[in-house]
């Protein structure tokens, strides 16, 4: 029992893809891994572009195999540029997390 | 202050205090001997504890699903408690406490007085229900039926019998001293309370030491270490005062001064557990220090 070193959380990003302030080709998806599992009908990603538009209407999904991963499909090819990924994170525990991280695209 | 967050800890101070008062009234049933008048006595207030907890869990319904979806306008609110309630995990939990808390209620009404077999009865739907609350916590993000889940259960039981005894035996029993026992009574709910504190120190520990992350630093950096300090400061004053009521219980010389200060002591403590139900309110609806 001692050796437990996680504490009581929220659900916090823990690997995203891609990766923060990372330069990359144009993604195909856009993908999340919490420290806790998510109350998926409350949690979301969203894409938005350089001038803070949201892009493509796709919504994001939840792995039905694992509860702490969020995935957003992007539509085509993105142009090159800055992008912001805005996610909302309900976690099991009842409480609900939001923030954004930036990546850009070659 | 957000008001949402001290609207969700009103709803957990209310929770805590009905919750904590069920134990103390069934354990004052027992050590009196489920005699008249206490058998009616007891069951009256068991009623209004339970009816407190039904209108604390519905008022936790809105706040869950305020919480989970970040609206706060009340009809927004209401249109997506459907949702919560019946299409997510937290929502089951609730619902599982919520259908339990009514039961009982239903069942006390229905009830002439608290006897020992309806007493048995409600000691295990009581304990079932702190197995749901365990499971609707911060213990629930490590997943289902685990260790955390168990010790955070121990914490609540053990909280529960530990500030219920003291708060209705110091405020309800003791306001009709004249007609018992006082010595006796009190040797037998300072043995429950002594049994019910270990297991409130041990879960508290481990509690806190999940809650930090393990490490001490985050105690004086947030604002969940600086309300677990607060909390501390308050057991160790109603251990104090639990203590020196001991000591005065097992002195061989009982008079009615020794009485009059029992009481005393005893109605303080019962304040301080109040305090620290509202601080354990505060500690359950705020971020663990651990990852801030």
């Amino acid at each position: 029992m001692i050796g437990a070193s996680r504490a009581w959380a929220h659900a916090r990003p823990k690997v995203m893809v891609p990766a923060a302030d990372s330069t990359v080709e144009s993604p195909k998806k856009i993908s999340m891994t919490f420290s806790e599992g998510l109350v998926a009908q409350f949690s979301s990603l969203k894409l938005l572009d350089g001038k803070g538009t949201a892009v493509g209407h796709e919504k994001s999904k939840a792995n039905p195999s694992d509860a702490k991963v969020l995935t957003l499909d992007v539509p085509g090819p993105l142009p090159a540029g800055p992008y912001t990924v805005h996610w909302v994170a309900a976690a099991v525990d009842g409480h609900r997390m939001e923030g954004e991280y930036k990546f850009t695209v070659r | 202050m957000d008001k949402l967050f001290l609207l969700r800890v009103l709803a957990s101070a209310v929770y805590n205090l009905a919750y904590s008062g069920a134990w103390g009234a069934l354990l004052a049933g027992w050590w009196l001997a489920y005699k008249a008048p206490w058998e009616l006595r007891l069951i009256r207030l068991l009623r209004g504890l339970a009816v407190a907890l039904v209108c604390a869990l519905a008022a936790q319904s809105w706040l869950l699903t305020a919480s989970l979806s970040g609206e706060s306008g009340f009809a927004a609110v209401c249109g997506l408690m459907r949702q919560a309630v019946f299409e997510t995990q937290p929502g089951h939990v609730w619902a599982a406490q919520f259908l339990l808390v009514v039961v009982i209620a239903a069942t006390l009404f229905v009830l002439r007085g608290l006897t020992k077999r309806s007493s048995s009865l409600l000691v295990i739907a009581f304990a079932l229900l702190a197995a749901f609350r365990a499971a609707s916590g911060h213990a629930a993000s490590y997943g289902n039926l685990t260790v955390q889940e168990a010790g955070q259960w121990v914490h609540l039981l053990s909280m529960a019998v530990w500030s219920g005894g003291v708060l209705v035996s110091g405020l309800l029993v003791m306001n009709e001293a004249v007609t018992l026992e006082v010595q006796e009574y009190g040797l037998k709910l300072s043995k429950g309370a002594t049994i019910a504190l270990a297991g409130v120190i041990l879960s508290g520990i481990y509690n806190a030491y999940l809650g930090l992350g393990g490490s001490v630093a985050p105690l004086t950096r947030s604002q969940w270490g600086g309300t677990l300090i607060v909390k501390l400061i308050l057991v160790l004053t109603a251990l104090a005062l639990g203590g020196w009521n001991r000591s005065r219980l097992r002195r061989g010389a009982w008079d009615e001064e020794s009485e009059k200060g029992f009481i005393r002591s005893l109605r303080m403590e019962a304040v301080v557990m109040i305090l620290i139900l509202i601080a354990s309110a505060w500690l359950a609806n705020s971020p663990p220090a651990g990852e801030m």
